[in-house]
């Protein structure tokens, strides 16, 4: 229970910055008027496919993926997750697991949930699921993303992940926050900093690691490409990943 | 040599005109005119004290037809690439579109799903009509290959432009017009979407709205259905504006940061 206390106070940080960042960006807020609940016509269909992969002497796995979203109003969407993972050694900050794998552990998430989009550039995507495998037991996340000054040359990209694991009862905490470094029409260089924060349950206090991240999208691929590396509790760690988008109207 | 072609709502207010149906500037179906004020005015002029009112505006009609239909068969340019399914319209005549084929001025070029289709215009314009949309080349006037007029529209859909610039030894008007948007530019590589249907990331309350990125270059955006004197936007190479309904263009961003979301740490 208390457990479940926590992430929902991270949620509700999580709504307080929207609002925060709302009224800082300037952007066209969604909610005005009294088409909040009618359906979106016609409605979009998005898919992204993502892998990725961390490794420090301390913890190494990997994930792969795909999400599903399907639009219903122009402000709330559904969205289906489903990922395999494999922990190859060690705990770190998004492993399930009450005790330190020895051996390559593997276990598939599946979660559903809604994405809200209350402000134009900014999205919260609210999930629950369940761990199957070796882990086997539920899980909730909230991840957030928007964006600053979007009109300026250096627009800002914060965002925030936050998910409770009920296997071993922790809380694990992602914060990133990036900036267009640089830009042609046909691919962005974001240049930033982040880490994560994790702790409670088996884990018992914070642990945490942090450290530059540069980021590359392209744009008419539709793919990001995204390398952090840093130090923290996990030691000296590296993290890479990949996603690519696609999406029909319908 | 000077290869004119002239056209359209430009020209609404001229006397010569009246073949243009004037109730629907974006029915395409309807905008049939092909003529030149210049070449047709002496004419009148001339015929009208010989014959009686009736006969010299039958004559008229009649002459203003072989006119119009000899400059029709002035090409403005050729398909260079083609995939999918691609039709062009003339006269309300579909005609099997192929590589090679003549596009006359006032065609109007459709794409379905998964097709586009490549135009490579007189004086070195090359156009590419992405898929699901449409669009008619209004106007098209080169002279000596250094002064090229454009004009076209952009009714759906994506389409993107290289312009040449004639190597910097004469002037180049090029405008792409959707219908709450002119783009405007010289010597740039740039891409024009007008979207309905679909919320605007600008203004989700908007449900039609032009989008304009450029590659290369600069161009200058407007609303012309927007609020009185709200300036025009002028946008340069990776950036990108977006014009809401009756809105003013949005200022620039960069060209695809919307897109992008969270790291991927799942």
């Amino acid at each position: 229970m208390h457990h479940r206390s926590s992430s929902g106070s991270a949620l509700f940080r999580v709504g307080a910055v929207i609002v925060l960042l709302a009224l800082w960006s300037g952007r066209a807020p969604a909610g005005t008027g009294g088409d909040f609940f009618t359906l979106q016509q016609p409605g979009h269909l998005g898919l992204t496919v993502f892998t990725s992969g961390f490794g420090s002497d301390t913890y190494a796995t990997t994930a792969a993926g795909f999400q599903l979203e399907q639009s219903v109003t122009r402000y709330v969407g559904l969205v289906g997750r489903v990922s395999a993972f494999q922990v190859y050694q060690g705990k770190g900050y998004n492993s399930p697991f009450v005790t330190e794998s020895t051996g390559v552990r593997t276990y598939e998430r599946f979660e559903g949930g809604v994405d809200l989009t209350p402000v134009s550039g900014i999205s919260l995507v609210v999930l629950g699921g369940h761990d199957v495998g070796n882990s086997n037991a539920p899980v909730i996340e909230g991840d957030f993303s928007g964006w600053l000054f979007p009109y300026s040359p250096y627009p800002l990209n914060l965002s925030f992940s936050s998910t409770h694991f009920f296997e071993n009862a922790v809380t694990s905490n992602q914060i990133d926050l990036r900036t267009v470094a640089y830009g042609t029409a046909r691919w962005l260089l974001l240049l930033g900093g982040g880490g994560a924060v994790w702790g409670g349950g088996t884990v018992g206090k914070p642990n945490g690691q942090g450290g530059p991240d540069v980021g590359l999208f392209l744009r008419e691929l539709h793919t990001s490409i995204d390398v952090q590396s840093g130090y923290g509790s996990s030691h000296l760690y590296g993290l890479a990943s990949v996603s690519v988008s696609f999406g029909w109207d319908e | 040599m000077t290869h004119w072609i002239a056209y359209p709502h430009k020209m609404r207010n001229q006397s010569e005109r009246d073949v243009v149906d004037e109730n629907d500037e974006w029915g395409v179906e309807r905008f049939r005119h092909v003529a030149h004020p210049c070449a047709t005015a002496p004419l009148k002029a001339a015929l009208a004290p010989a014959l009686g009112r009736s006969w010299s505006l039958v004559l008229l009609a009649v002459l203003l037809l072989v006119v119009s239909v000899a400059n029709s068969d002035e090409p403005v340019g050729s398909i260079q690439e083609l995939r999918g399914t691609v039709e062009v319209f003339r006269a309300a005549k579909a005609i099997a579109a192929a590589v090679g084929i003549f596009v006359m001025l006032g065609d109007r070029i459709e794409t379905r799903a998964d097709s586009e289709v490549t135009l490579m215009l007189r004086g070195g314009t090359r156009l590419m009509l992405g898929e699901d949309s449409t669009m008619i080349i209004d106007r098209h006037f080169v002279e000596n290959e250094t002064h090229i007029q454009t004009t076209m529209r952009l009714l759906l859909g994506k389409l993107r432009s290289w312009v040449n610039d004639t190597g910097g030894g004469g002037s180049v008007n090029f405008e792409v017009h959707t219908p709450n948007g002119v783009a405007a530019v010289r010597g740039t590589d740039f891409e024009v979407d007008f979207i309905e249907g679909k919320p605007c990331p600008a203004d989700p309350s908007c449900l039609r709205y032009t989008t304009v990125g450029v590659y290369q270059g600069v161009v200058v955006v407007a609303n012309p259905t927007g609020p009185a004197g709200s300036p025009p936007v002028t946008v340069t190479a990776g950036y990108e504006t977006t014009i809401p309904c009756e809105s003013p263009p949005t200022p620039p961003s960069r060209w695809g940061a919307e897109e992008l979301r969270a790291p991927g740490y799942h």
